[in-house]
């Protein structure tokens, strides 16, 4: 049972998330959108044959769709209008976190609409099944985007975008260079040593393994239940760091 | 009556900067200068009550609310106006509006459009493209379409042309006029305050110096003149900020009385002090006199 305040405190908050939301999509204008959905196409194009790098340009257009808000507040030097809103520090984290999961939401109907579309059009040649269209495929998609949204965000809230994305930039190496290691320890000998992405195909070979010993639905369930605890930690990280930081 | 801002023992400290121990209150429906050099804590304290920056000490309460346990109840009675007003540069002034308006249960949309007509703001037209002036004019009118209680202005005349200063002036004189709203006003720039302020507060190096009514202060700080030999250690221990030059010394003192004691039948010239003179004399090191001539001449 909750009581007068704390039902109070909660519609606070989603009024407050609701606003920021509101604030991002205009922020967030369709001339933004149609340069992102150009670049997308144009860049998706170029690598529509190969399933690993269609994937990182799905992911990519997660990415920039997560940041482009936090950057151009970044450049006008917005941080102190948002502050001084009304608004508690815990509830603009809760929005910016809402606002990646429907940026990545969407990234993801370009990835798997853009592979429908795009690829048979630009490599009719291509047999085998699409990653875009396996159940296996689609949770690795949301684990890497929500896996890169949870390292970004409390690096994004603590530090700000410029300091943030200087350490982002050193985890993903990190990231790079680890991954690219295991995939040869694990028998990959034609892996990179140094992959510009992390390979997709690791993550993949795990939800693979959690599909088969748990079955579709299970597996299902417990990965989104999985992601969900993440993010979780990651937003009470971002409200940490966000509340310790002078604006 | 409940002080709309009082400031307790606020500490704050950065890397080479601290803020010590900074009291004082606002009363309902008055203006407040807040004044000191550049650097001298003003911003940091403007930033303190919206809890921008967290205090490492002390306490704040606006309209009776502790600005952090209730920020959200606070901040919604505050109007903030920015030396450099930030804006979501793309939008129009309407639409910079729209996406500020939600946030404020207050706010009145009628309101606003009469303030943009009234301070000439192009709705229509991208932030981007407004003059400076012309965004501190936005920033305000955001601020008193919400009907904030209290507007904390950090700098805002800095660099405006003095048209616009003036006009700005007269308008937050007009805004405390229903004793609804109150306003704290940071700036270096004295002849602001001598017009418009009720009480001024003045920060030094992170120090609170004075916070006082406007007329207290210039009833208590006077301008003293006479000639270098009156200065023995006594005296000086009663002025603030001695200028030397060829003919004798200018300081500054709030204890008229004692000198005069001190002084009997000394040839002693006393003159009202200005906000400015107040900044200036009592803004430099005691003991360190400011020479206008080579004596070594």
């Amino acid at each position: 049972m909750t009581t007068d305040a704390e039902g109070a405190a909660r519609a606070e908050t989603a009024r407050g998330v609701w606003a920021l939301l509101r604030k991002d999509l205009r922020v967030f204008d369709t001339r933004d959108a149609a340069v992102f959905l150009a670049l997308y196409v144009l860049v998706g194009a170029q690598v529509a044959r190969w399933d690993e790098a269609f994937f990182w340009v799905g992911v990519g257009l997660a990415g920039g769709l997560v940041a482009i808000v936090p950057i151009v507040e970044w450049l006008l030097e917005a941080d102190r209008l948002l502050g001084s809103l009304p608004v508690r520090r815990s509830t603009i984290v809760i929005a910016r976190y809402v606002s990646a999961a429907v940026a990545c939401a969407v990234a993801a109907g370009f990835w798997m609409a853009g592979g429908r579309l795009l690829v048979p059009l630009l490599s009719p040649a291509r047999t085998g099944p699409a990653m875009w269209e396996s159940l296996d495929g689609v949770l690795t998609f949301f684990v890497v985007t929500t896996g890169l949204v949870a390292i970004f965000l409390p690096l994004y809230f603590r530090l700000a975008l410029g300091r943030a994305s200087m350490a982002f930039g050193a985890v993903y190496l990190a990231l790079c260079v680890g991954s690219s290691a295991i995939a040869r320890a694990a028998g990959a000998a034609t892996a990179p040593r140094l992959a510009l992405a992390p390979p997709s195909s690791l993550v993949r070979l795990g939800v693979d393994a959690l599909v088969a010993r748990l079955g579709a639905p299970a597996a299902t369930a417990l990965i989104v239940a999985g992601l969900a605890a993440l993010l979780s930690f990651s937003g009470w990280l971002a409200v940490k760091g966000f509340e310790r930081r002078d604006l | 009556m409940e002080p709309i801002l009082e400031l307790r023992h606020v500490t704050k400290a950065y890397e080479g900067f601290t803020l010590e121990d900074v009291s004082f209150a606002l009363p309902r429906g008055y203006i407040m200068g807040l004044i000191g050099p550049n650097g001298a804590g003003k911003t940091t304290i403007v930033k303190s009550i919206l809890n921008l920056v967290r205090i490492d000490g002390g306490e704040i309460r606006v309209a009776g609310l502790d600005h952090r346990r209730d920020e959200v109840d606070v901040r919604s009675r505050i109007g903030f106006v920015h030396e450099n007003p930030r804006f979501h540069d793309a939008l129009t002034v309407e639409r910079a509006a729209a996406v500020i308006a939600p946030f404020y249960p207050t706010w009145d949309r009628a309101e606003f459009g009469r303030l943009a007509a009234e301070f000439g703001l192009p709705r229509r037209q991208r932030v981007r493209t407004l003059s400076r002036g012309q965004r501190t004019r936005f920033a305000l009118a955001v601020a008193l379409a919400h009907r904030a209680e209290l507007l904390l202005l950090d700098e805002p005349s800095s660099g405006l042309d003095p048209v616009f200063r003036r006009e700005l002036l007269d308008r937050l004189s007009g805004v405390i006029e229903g004793g609804h709203t109150s306003v704290l006003f940071s700036t270096h720039i004295t002849a602001d305050l001598d017009r418009i302020a009720d009480y001024v507060t003045f920060v030094r190096q992170g120090r609170l110096v004075f916070s006082a009514a406007k007329d207290d202060v210039r009833e208590r700080w006077v301008l003293v003149k006479g000639g270098t030999e009156l200065l023995t250690d006594e005296v000086r221990a009663r002025l603030a900020g001695i200028v030397v030059h060829e003919f004798g010394f200018t300081a500054l003192t709030g204890d008229l009385a004692g000198l005069r004691a001190l002084l009997a039948g000394a040839q002693l010239v006393v003159e009202p002090a200005t906000l400015e003179d107040v900044l200036f004399y009592t803004g430099r090191r005691a003991h360190d006199d400011l020479r206008l001539y080579d004596d070594r001449r």
